[in-house]
């Protein structure tokens, strides 16, 4: 949503920035992937390995999205901040082998 | 050992008196490193050099090659050390493309005498990557009215360029020369995530008096005088900022491999090839400088692929090791930095892709 947010406000010459094609594509890639994560942890949600490796999909997702930020992501409490913190994060996680 | 050989060993030294204050620096600090006075002078065109180095050491201006190489090793020790060096840079290599020789000494004569932080304010806050939307206009009376940000140095440095539009197409974008302070100039750090040394920030231009001699490249023609004038400029940056990328990735690689003596992996073959990768892109843009495939290649790998070096280096290492190696996670986060610098990984993949008439 942030990312969408941040790019509809935004053109470049002249255009929307939303509406470009590579842009679009990083978009469905982060859509489909954050899909599939809800779905291992419904089936595997009690399997640490699983939980692990959705978190390391969630990680790389997160940064192609921060991608779409810019710069802007990287300075004054933008995503990126929140993204290591969430990767701090899973870590930390010791459940799994 | 060749002249090329010998200033790849002279970086790796100076890395190395780099490294300890890797920390410091990552926390705010701006210790003086005698080791990033030579480092100054050996990215200092030979002329305005203020002491005696290694011949090796002229090759460094000389060629994108040995730049590259160089900054490797050098981004090997830290990145973001290599980053407070009060280095020329790239408004350094910016007026060696659109100065005059009288506009380039007084530059170098400034960096000579003052020893200030460059900077070089292109990007602007709604604008990005589209440098030919920008908005800060130098009008008539030659006052420059406009903001920029994501400029390095932006508050801390004392002088450097500003691109700024004198009329309404892109041609008439032109670089000046604006110190720090002036009256109207007002310029802010940004607090940022990784890569710290680089003290990016924003810039303001209330109206600063900048004075014709400050406009560069009114002795080229029309179409060399702004943004296509340095065009050459930028590939060459391009590479420098692989380099640090890839610096940093062989720093996380070799702390991993400290760590882990055992282990071979198959990490360390691929950044040797992102290496070669990298040196073969800078010779192409010394034998083709206006090439934009080779340059924008070089970096959408190198800047690649120091990520997916820093996420490998989480995931080997045991659960909590980035909290356990503080240098670990301060690169984690430096690699980050160098995907919004000089053109986003979208925009080299469109140069690229788009590019194929180039060669």
């Amino acid at each position: 949503m942030r990312a969408v947010a941040h790019l509809s406000g935004r053109t470049v010459g002249g255009e929307p920035t939303i509406g470009k094609q590579l842009v679009q594509g990083a978009l469905a890639d982060a859509h489909v992937a954050t899909e599939a994560a809800r779905r291992t942890l419904a089936v595997a949600g009690d399997c640490p390995d699983a939980v692990r490796d959705v978190h390391e999909r969630l990680t790389t997702v997160d940064w192609e999205l921060a991608k779409l930020l810019g710069a802007s992501g990287f300075v004054d409490d933008g995503a990126m901040f929140g993204v290591h913190l969430s990767r701090l994060t899973a870590n930390c996680w010791v459940g799994a082998s | 050992m060749t002249s090329f050989d010998e200033l790849q060993g002279l970086a790796a030294e100076l890395a190395a008196e780099l490294r300890p204050h890797a920390l410091a620096v990552d926390a705010g600090a701006v210790p003086d490193i005698p080791a990033l006075d030579v480092i100054r002078d050996i990215a200092t065109p030979p002329q305005y050099r203020d002491s005696d180095l290694p011949k090796c050491a002229e090759l460094y201006t000389e060629t994108c090659l040995a730049r590259t190489a160089a900054n490797i090793e050098l981004s090997r020790g830290d990145a973001g050390v290599l980053n407070i060096c009060r280095a020329p840079s790239l408004a350094g290599l910016a007026v060696d493309a659109l100065g005059s020789p009288s506009q380039q000494e007084a530059f170098y004569r400034v960096l000579a005498d003052d020893r200030p932080w460059t900077f070089f304010g292109m990007t602007e806050p709604a604008c990005g990557s589209d440098a030919t939307a920008m908005k800060t206009v130098l009008d008539k009376d030659f006052r420059l009215h406009g903001a920029k940000k994501y400029v390095a140095n932006a508050a801390r440095g004392g002088i450097g360029l500003v691109f700024a539009r004198t009329g309404p197409t892109p041609l008439s974008i032109r670089a000046v020369v604006v110190r720090n302070p002036s009256p109207g100039y007002t310029g802010r750090a940004l607090t940022m995530f990784g890569l710290r040394g680089a003290a990016l920030g924003e810039m303001t231009f209330d109206g600063i008096e900048v004075g014709r001699e400050a406009l560069l490249g009114a002795h080229l023609p029309a179409s060399r005088r702004g943004l296509w004038g340095i065009a050459r400029t930028f590939n060459v940056m391009r590479l420098q900022i692989g380099a640090q990328a890839l610096g940093v990735a062989l720093a996380i690689s070799d702390y991993v491999h400290a760590l882990r003596p055992q282990w071979r992996t198959l990490m360390t073959t691929r950044l040797e090839a992102a290496r070669e990768l990298l040196l073969d892109c800078a010779h192409d843009v010394d034998n083709n400088p206006d090439d934009r495939r080779a340059p924008s290649i070089g970096k959408l790998h190198a800047t690649n692929l120091a990520v997916e070096t820093a996420r490998w280096a989480s995931s080997a290492l045991e659960p909590g090791a980035l909290l356990e190696h503080p240098l670990l996670e301060k690169w984690c986060r430096d690699v980050h930095a160098f995907e919004f610098m000089d053109g986003t990984s979208t925009i080299q993949r469109l140069t690229i892709g788009t590019g194929h008439d180039d060669n």
